[in-house]
């Protein structure tokens, strides 16, 4: 591991190829580690959790080392959900279970345990108890209103879209998986803050 | 006699906060957490093994900026991206959607589960089973029927009653 001091002197790229060789799921993708792997293809790789909420919990792994789902650009976020898709139909057939949960957490306070993101698939029977069900709370109309207000900005920056003064919907044209690796400073800095 | 609530979320215009000719993401007036947005894609597809690539993929680049522009515009520790597939895995609405909302300390949620201790050899045998089953990408065949909307008149009774739900919990 390299010290802080260290740290501060290298360039964007060190400071990546660092995080790179210290993280154990780059290792997996680049079959340093062995894993018990379901399925691969150029961009991505998923395999079972060793440590899973139930048996036959999938990882899927963008091969390349994003720490959050910000820093994953369209294509590879895009590909990442179709694989899953392929793995809920794969554990439904295999497994016999009858659902799955796909799940991201983005952030470590919301759950992220190792700074690679990926995505959970979760296999799902009747009453298995595992807590992931969503509470409905009550919201009022002006709470709402609050909330388009504060997010329509980011959103129209993100996604081109134009909400109108008279709040009715304007659709835009489609925007055909456009790779925008952004540099969002601000949030990454605050998500991969809280792995240091 | 209740049609199905998702499309009838699609015309609440009030709620809509980004669309396009495929999905739209949809302020939930019963959120998870304050700011909770749920992506829908428009055609009515129950679950994501009958949604085709391109929709699947547009939910997935549509959850990723949503999820960022919700980082960006309020102070919390970070989001959460969730596709509840199957009653069992808590879908309570037969039109697939893509849950994204904010975590902060004190949300009270209690989402995550417990390990469990499975061996080696059975993580194996698990691993050897599935990776059989997982299509490559682009050749999962499309599950069931689709339609534009689900007439109210198709559906009966409340969400137990209904036959899009029950369709959905597919037994071996
Ligand atoms: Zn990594
Ligand atoms: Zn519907």
């Amino acid at each position: 591991m390299a010290t802080e001091d260290e740290l501060k002197n290298m360039s964007p790229e060190q400071v990546a190829e660092l995080q790179k060789e210290n993280c154990i799921f780059c290792h997996i993708s680049e079959h340093k580690v062995p894993a018990k792997i379901v399925h691969e293809d150029d961009s991505s790789i998923a395999v079972l959790d060793i440590n899973p909420a139930t048996r036959g919990h999938v990882l899927i792994l963008p091969k390349k080392h994003y720490q959050v789902m910000p820093q994953v650009p369209d294509r590879e976020i895009g590909h990442l959900f179709k694989v899953a898709k392929s793995v809920a139909h794969a554990l439904l057939k295999s497994l016999g279970v009858q659902g799955a949960t796909v799940f991201v957490a983005n952030g470590a306070l919301a759950g992220q345990k190792a700074p690679h993101f990926m995505l959970h698939v979760i296999p799902r029977v009747d009453k298995d108890k595992i807590p992931l069900s969503l509470p409905k709370k009550s919201i009022s109309p002006k709470e709402l209103q609050m909330i388009r207000e504060r997010l329509a900005p980011r959103i129209k920056h993100h996604l081109g879209y134009e909400i109108r003064s008279a709040g009715k919907a304007e659709a835009v044209k489609e925007k055909k998986a456009v790779d925008v690796p952004k540099k969002d400073g601000d949030i990454l800095d605050k998500v991969s803050g809280m792995f240091k | 006699m209740t049609a199905c609530k998702n499309c009838e979320l699609l015309k609440k215009e009030e709620l809509i906060i980004f669309e396009d000719e495929q999905v739209a993401a949809i302020l939930s007036d019963t959120p998870a957490t304050v700011a909770h947005v749920i992506i829908l894609p428009k055609q009515h597809y129950t679950i994501l093994e009958q949604a085709p690539d391109e929709i699947v993929e547009k939910l997935g680049i549509v959850a990723n900026k949503i999820s960022t522009a919700i980082f960006e515009s309020l102070n919390i520790g970070g989001t959460v991206v969730m596709i509840q597939n199957g009653t069992v895995a808590g879908q309570d609405v037969p039109h697939l959607s893509v849950h994204v909302f904010p975590r902060t300390e004190n949300d009270e949620l209690s989402l995550g589960w417990d390990t469990q201790k499975v061996s080696d050899d059975e993580l194996s045998m698990l691993a050897s089973q599935i990776s059989k089953a997982v299509l490559p990408v682009g050749t999962v065949p499309v599950q069931q029927t689709v339609q534009k909307e689900v007439p109210a008149d198709q559906i009966d009774g409340d969400d137990e009653d209904n036959y899009l739900i029950r369709q959905l919990e597919r037994r071996p």
